[in-house]
């Protein structure tokens, strides 16, 4: 990155489109889903954006572009000024890393935690083997989980574990931006917990900026700055966290929050 | 009197160790038109218990109780087909994954009418008038039209609906819904827990309903059990439960769910260590 300025928008979107042709088959009529229906969003270097909507609403399809796994029909997508296009795919890669949500089948059962972690290195290159084993341990450490575990299979581990294992994956590249999509929605509460503040701990101490991808709004409400609500492969709505609780402007927004169920805070009687 | 009367429930699964004791000693007591919540993480034994009640564990897994009656059928002196007999008629299961738990080849009126035919031996067209009825009364559109459909080509919403009213099907006693609203999305949830709450009003059922998430057992149940390594750790009234949770478990697991308002870096989540070896069991 030579003369370029280092500014407040890390990655972001203008106007895209992603349309899949369905149907068709033998008899129907093909016809167009507009998976995303001119979207437009900025993520700002070290923030936490949540985004929110329900099944179907484009969520998946908008983290897919982010992550370069799948390109606009129509529109732009920028890194750091820079079109994604015209990024080579191996340090775009490097730059934008995932977490998927079930730490039971985004790991490669044959391979060990080692292999596992390593794997971003190993496909982008130029990084020696022992470098490599010195960042597993270093991050290993971080995420606090024993040596021991370097040649362990992800079947020999807990939920907890194999997400943090997912993280470690994320981090060794040293990306800018991690999306994380529903990354504590199969993990039990209290590992719940300990992830949240593994990811918030980890967003200071490597400077991450996160999308948030998330259907439970008091996690949202609990780490996000900015909050952004999908519907129909629109945004309705794209607020500050705060302001977004504490008053909806969209309606769709009001209609998500008054169905979200949460534990009502401890009182005599409810 | 209640219509499950559970006493000193023991599930014990075999393993190539120590046989794994996945419910060790549970009480279960639910009336007409109550709801019972049971919570707790993966491996607490909520889900083993529901399936030990109905009977649809493996039979390697050995399960032994002081009691098991459902209103005046002492269920563990039940054979296998006077079980099978009443799962369904007298008690019915609701799952998390509709899609798991439907017959993808088969119609829904296909589905439901066999499920009539099996325990009220009436006629087809009975049958069939009986499942337009309750798809009906639980919020299908077009029900008559939609006996001809497969589960695939419904929403995850209107295929959970599908569901209960098969549950519904031959009026039974008891509904045990195991996280019936984990795999939908929050809109449709509070759809369905409504629908199920009025539901059980209307016909005095009694209703166990197993979930992780205590927002949505808080919703639904008026009594709720908390479990921890295949025992009943904690319980009582929902809201006496959650305002005053007296088992350090329960307080730990209250502490670690955010709740609305909370904030990171103001406000922290608690941790629960682990005291005693929760079995390591699918739930």
């Amino acid at each position: 990155m030579s003369e370029k300025v280092m500014s407040d928008i890390v990655m972001e979107l203008r106007d895209v489109r992603r349309t899949y042709r369905i149907g068709g088959g033998m008899f129907g009529k093909p016809r167009d889903l507009h998976a995303l229906d001119g979207v437009s969003l900025q993520l700002r270097r070290g923030e936490v954006l949540a985004l929110v909507g329900e099944s179907g609403s484009g969520k998946s399809t908008l983290s897919r572009i982010l992550l370069g796994l799948e390109a606009p029909s129509s529109g732009e997508v920028f890194l750091d000024g820079a079109p994604v296009a015209s990024i080579r795919r191996r340090a775009f890669a490097a730059r934008v890393q995932p977490v998927f949500q079930d730490p039971y089948s985004s790991l490669n059962p044959r391979k060990t935690v080692r292999q596992i972690i390593e794997a971003p290195l190993v496909i982008a290159g130029g990084v020696a083997a022992s470098e490599r084993l010195r960042r597993v341990r270093e991050l290993l450490d971080i995420l606090r989980m024993p040596e021991r575990m370097l040649e362990a299979y992800p079947s020999q581990m807990s939920g907890g574990q194999r997400q943090r294992v997912a993280i470690a994956r994320a981090l060794i590249s040293r990306p800018e931006i991690v999306v994380c999509d529903e990354p504590t929605s199969a993990l039990d509460v209290s590992v719940q917990a300990e992830v949240l503040n593994l990811l918030m701990e980890l967003r200071a101490e490597f400077g991450l900026t996160y999308l948030f991808i998330s259907h439970d709004l008091a996690v949202v409400e609990y780490i996000a700055d900015r909050v952004a609500v999908m519907q129909s492969g629109r945004l309705v709505e794209v607020a500050d966290a705060e302001a977004l609780f504490a008053a909806p402007q969209h309606d769709y927004t009001r209609r998500l929050l008054a169905s979200a169920l949460t534990v009502p805070a401890a009182s005599p009687d409810t | 009197m209640s219509v499950l009367s559970v006493r000193n429930l023991k599930v014990t699964i075999p393993t190539h160790g120590e046989p794994l004791e996945a419910v060790r000693g549970v009480d279960i007591e639910v009336g007409a038109g109550e709801t019972l919540g049971i919570v707790g993480e993966s491996g607490c034994g909520k889900s083993v218990t529901s399936m030990a009640i109905m009977r649809l564990l493996p039979g390697r897994i050995s399960v032994a109780a002081d009691e098991m009656r459902l209103g005046d059928t002492d269920l563990l002196a039940m054979s296998e087909r006077q079980m099978a007999d009443i799962r369904g008629d007298r008690m019915a299961m609701i799952f998390q994954e509709p899609m798991t738990a439907l017959n993808p080849v088969l119609t829904i009126g296909r589905q439901m009418s066999e499920t009539w035919a099996r325990h009220r031996r009436g006629s087809k067209r009975e049958a069939l008038e009986a499942a337009v009825d309750l798809l009906d009364r639980v919020g299908i559109p077009h029900p008559r039209e939609r006996l001809g459909v497969y589960p695939h080509q419904l929403s995850g919403g209107l295929r959970q609906r599908v569901m209960i009213a098969m549950a519904l099907l031959c009026d039974p006693q008891l509904i045990i819904a195991d996280e019936p609203t984990t795999a939908l999305d929050v809109t449709v949830q509070a759809q369905i827990l409504d629908l199920l709450a009025s539901l059980q009003q209307e016909r005095g059922l009694a209703m166990i309903f197993i979930s992780h998430d205590i927002g949505v057992v808080a919703r639904i149940a008026g009594r709720v059990q908390v479990m921890y390594g295949g025992r009943t750790v904690d319980g009582g009234p929902v809201g006496e439960l959650l305002g005053h949770p007296k088992h350090p478990y329960t307080r730990a697991l209250l502490s670690s769910v955010p709740r609305r308002g909370m904030r990171w870096g103001r406000d922290t989540l608690g941790a629960i260590r682990w005291t005693e070896d929760a079995p390591e069991a699918s739930s």
